[in-house]
């Protein structure tokens, strides 16, 4: 704005008021994103490690991490904690793990929030929870006989993930998220899925094993389905992603406190 | 032809106002110095706007697309700044509410909007629930609001949908059930905008007349923002003119509408009978005043009376019929239930011949839209049957049928689906296996052709909704189907937005393309359509040449539709002067189409005193 341009009026500090919030999300932005998820629970992809329970995952997994990086932590997992509850009843087909599916949502897409957070140290919290996560899921397969060599290389996955996490490629994946280059936002996004997709699923598969222990020779057989799994989840992350995330800003509704974008 | 003498006036009465501004009422809404900038806009979308709006007082909002009408109204609710953040100036205040410090939950107890577009405001499972829910949140005892939701169906001719669900309405029923939405708060201030865009024309009479009597007898203010000149003129106390964010004048709408150059100057199209007024003036005539309303058209006709003489033989005789090609598109006794049990469609049978503009006209659920998806194969008739070229279209995929008729529907965000807008127009090309310098080019072609070429990197949704649905017919040419089908393409367009997509459509009819056009603006089509269909619940009641249909006026009332302004005023003047077509009566002795046709029938009376 030049200074001719300069209007008359007072500037106004501008602010949401009064209008129900979650951690800087409005709430009407929350039910939105649980009635998404619950409609994309309908849509099963058939690729999945669970293969001894379903062998297929539900599309709304795909953008729990994308969810998190538009509501922020807490808002991120409500809206996935609610979209995923209703899904398990209205698409019982795709709810493999059960009621479990629920707290794997929520923990998903708050790790999305995390990646993108600017400040403050839950990236620490939720690092140790997916290293202990990590840690009792290859540590269980080993009271089963499957062997260290074999449970290393089953889940190189979701270790990869955890070393992003690490690493500061969770800054990169949090600036590109926030660029204005389609093609940076969708590395960004890509980068970005990768890693909350991978650490999000260690902390599933952790859950899901402790009951349901596969056997050595299923280990065997996951090697290449697990990143071939995350791949999928990643493509149809991204895919996604760039369009919502190019839709919000165009429309150029108000962000909330968290988003990343 | 019957006109009121009496201009209806609420409350508020045109002597009341002095140089534009409304003496001794209370304002109720005050804005000081408003500027405001989208957060991605790159300039001030509002500017320095100073505006007082009374108690009781209907005002109207007029200006060309991208004027800032919707920003104004959205900030009067608080949504701009709140919801949408950018950078606010000045004040307002709405019942004595500052709207950035007061949460748009409190301003929406005084205030009730009805936005641009319905869709973005059904949430209910049912047409009742729809109504029930804003009275419910202000806690309305039960017994009242079943009161109310009888009252305002009915004022909005949706009694009898109560359980349906909105999804279900045609566009211009969700139109109707926001605006019975909002009539059924009855609130202090009562905000519109272009909530008639998609009605009838009679259903918007019977909805601002019912608006108007809400303003006079419950004291409440009203803002309307609409394209449409005549029905400002004929409704509202004082006229707000904006453009490109700034207030270029607020007064009464016989001053505004007569003010020929400020007008031209801001994309403005005048009453008809204004324009008929003006024209005479350029032909060296005399009228009393520049009317604006029917009713003050008749009053300055009366005067001019003995200086004047009508020519009926001046009217342009109609065309002599084209030939036309080979049947492109034929339904026959085509009928359609949809899957709640009502009756679409009812013996439908029409054929158009390749080459031919056709325009379908009918009030609102006449069965319009469903009858074009048969031509489309996105409904399967129940009874009947849809021939393409020949080829009956429930053999044929959807996609065999898109590829030879094109179609931009009602609502251009349902086509929209790409991010930036040269994606969009490339989309379907890309799908065909085009590639390479042949897509740019049409792409190209297709962006130039409607004036999209500057945003060709824009998200599609950051373009305005006129913008976008010109993205979707963009989208439709570079398809280059040799039948082209535009439901309602004008809503929400300013005049002259509006001529551009119909000159768009003259072009491709020129080209050799057929093509038909669903539209509830009748005043448009002049110049650009050769047939009228005329359509009432499921079955057609007409089908003319336009001249002839323009004129049948009885018909035209019985689906809800009215002729346009300048051809009812033309039947007045044939009854004053008692002119009759031998074969078809008084409302086709003067058979004009526009009001430079009907002023070329005035002549200087010879005998005059």
């Amino acid at each position: 704005m030049t200074a001719s341009e300069e209007p008359k009026g007072e500037e106004r500090e501008v602010k949401w008021i009064g209008g129900v919030e979650i951690d800087g999300a409005p709430i009407a932005y929350i039910i939105v994103w649980s009635a998404v998820l619950a409609v994309l629970s309908f849509v099963p992809i058939p690729v999945s490690a669970v293969l001894g329970i379903g062998g297929t995952f539900p599309t709304s997994q795909a953008v729990y991490a994308l969810v998190g990086f538009v509501l922020g932590p807490w808002a991120g997992a409500l809206a996935a904690g609610i979209g995923r509850s209703i899904g398990i009843f209205t698409a019982p087909h795709t709810a493999t793990a059960g009621v479990a599916s629920v707290a794997i949502a929520m923990v998903w897409a708050a790790a999305g929030g995390i990646l993108v957070e600017k400040k403050g140290r839950s990236w620490l919290l939720a690092l140790v929870v997916f290293v202990l996560a990590y840690v009792g899921l290859v540590g269980r397969a080993l009271t089963i006989d499957v062997g260290l060599g074999l449970a290393l290389q089953t889940t190189l996955t979701n270790l990869s993930g955890l070393i992003l996490w690490i690493l500061p490629t969770r800054i990169l994946a949090r600036a590109y998220i926030g660029e204005e280059n389609p093609a940076r936002l969708a590395g960004g996004l890509a980068l970005g899925c990768w890693i909350v997709n991978t650490c999000s699923h260690t902390f599933a598969n952790a859950l899901l094993y402790y009951t349901n222990p596969w056997p050595a020779n299923i280990w065997r057989i996951l090697i290449p389905i697990i990143p071939a799994e995350q791949g999928f989840r990643v493509v149809v992350g991204t895919v996604i992603g760039v369009g919502v995330i190019t839709g919000l800003r165009a429309i150029g509704l108000v962000k909330p406190a968290k988003a990343g974008y | 032809m019957i006109i009121n003498e009496q201009t209806p006036r609420g409350p508020v009465e045109a002597s009341a106002f002095e140089n534009g501004r409304l003496m001794n009422h209370d304002p109720t809404i005050c804005i000081e110095n408003l500027s405001y900038q989208y957060p991605r806009s790159p300039g001030l979308v509002l500017r320095d706007i100073n505006l007082s709006i009374h108690k009781g007082e209907f005002l109207g909002i007029i200006g060309p697309t991208g004027a800032g009408k919707t920003t104004l109204c959205l900030a009067l609710n608080g949504i701009v700044p709140q919801f949408y953040g950018g950078r606010f100036f000045g004040h307002v205040t709405v019942a004595g509410l500052d709207t950035v410090d007061n949460p748009i939950h409190l301003l929406a107890q005084h205030m009730a909007m009805v936005f641009q577009d319905p869709e973005t405001q059904l949430i209910a499972n049912s047409v009742e629930d729809e109504v029930a829910f804003g009275l419910e949140n202000v806690r309305v005892p039960r017994d009242e609001i079943q009161k109310r939701i009888r009252w305002a169906l009915e004022t909005v001719r949706l009694d009898g949908m109560e359980k349906k669900h909105p999804s279900e309405l045609s566009g211009g029923e969700k139109q109707r059930l926001s605006i019975a939405a909002a009539l059924a708060l009855q609130p202090e201030v009562l905000v519109l905008d272009e909530p008639t865009s998609q009605l009838d024309p009679l259903g918007k009479q019977q909805v601002l007349a019912t608006i108007r009597e809400l303003n006079a007898h419950l004291g409440i203010t009203v803002i309307l923002v609409s394209h449409a000149s005549e029905e400002i003129a004929e409704f509202v106390d004082r006229v707000a003119l904006l453009a490109n964010g700034e207030l270029v004048d607020v007064d009464i709408p016989s001053r505004i509408f007569a003010h020929a150059d400020l007008l031209r100057q801001h994309a403005i199209r005048p009453p008809q009978v204004a324009s008929f007024y003006m024209e005479l003036r350029d032909r060296g005539f005399e009228p009393p005043s520049i009317p604006v309303t029917l009713g003050e058209a008749a009053r300055a006709y009366e005067p001019m009376r003995t200086l004047i003489e009508v020519n009926p033989l001046a009217v342009p005789s109609e065309a002599s019929e084209e030939a036309f090609g080979s049947v492109v598109l034929s339904a026959q006794g085509v009928e359609h239930v949809y899957p709640d049990g009502t009756k679409a469609l009812r013996g439908v049978s029409l054929d158009v011949r390749e080459g031919e503009y056709l325009v379908v006209v009918g009030q609102n659920g006449a069965g319009k839209t469903t009858l074009v998806k048969h031509f489309l194969h996105l409904l399967e008739a129940t009874a009947g049957r849809v021939l393409l070229n020949g080829q009956d279209v429930s053999n044929l995929e959807v996609s065999e049928v898109a590829q030879r008729v094109g179609f931009v529907a009602q609502n251009p965000d349902n086509q929209i689906f790409n991010t930036t807008v040269e994606a969009e127009v490339a989309f379907a090309l890309q799908n065909l296996g085009i590639a390479g310098p042949e897509l740019a080019e049409r792409v190209e072609e297709s962006l130039l052709t409607m004036g999209l070429a500057d945003y060709r990197t824009w998200h599609p949704l950051s373009l305005p909704k006129g913008d976008r649905a010109r993205l979707v017919i963009a989208a439709m040419l570079a398809m280059q189907p040799d039948v082209l089908i535009f439901d309602e393409p004008t809503t929400g367009q300013d005049y002259y937005g509006a001529k551009r997509i119909l000159d768009v459509t003259r072009q491709l009819h020129q080209a050799g393309k057929t093509v038909i056009v669903i539209t509830h603006h009748l005043y448009l089509v002049p110049g650009y359509a050769e047939r009228v269909v005329v359509m009432g619940k499921g079955v057609i009641l007409l089908d003319a040449p336009i001249r002839k249909a323009f004129h049948e006026a009885a018909l035209l009332r019985s689906t809800y539709l009215a002729p346009p302004q300048i051809v009812q005023f033309a039947q007045h003047i044939a009854s004053r002067e008692n002119l009759s077509s031998p074969s078809l009566g008084q409302d086709h002795a003067l058979p004009i189409l526009t009001y430079e046709e009907l002023a070329a029938c005035i002549t200087e009376r010879k005998d005059k005193a």
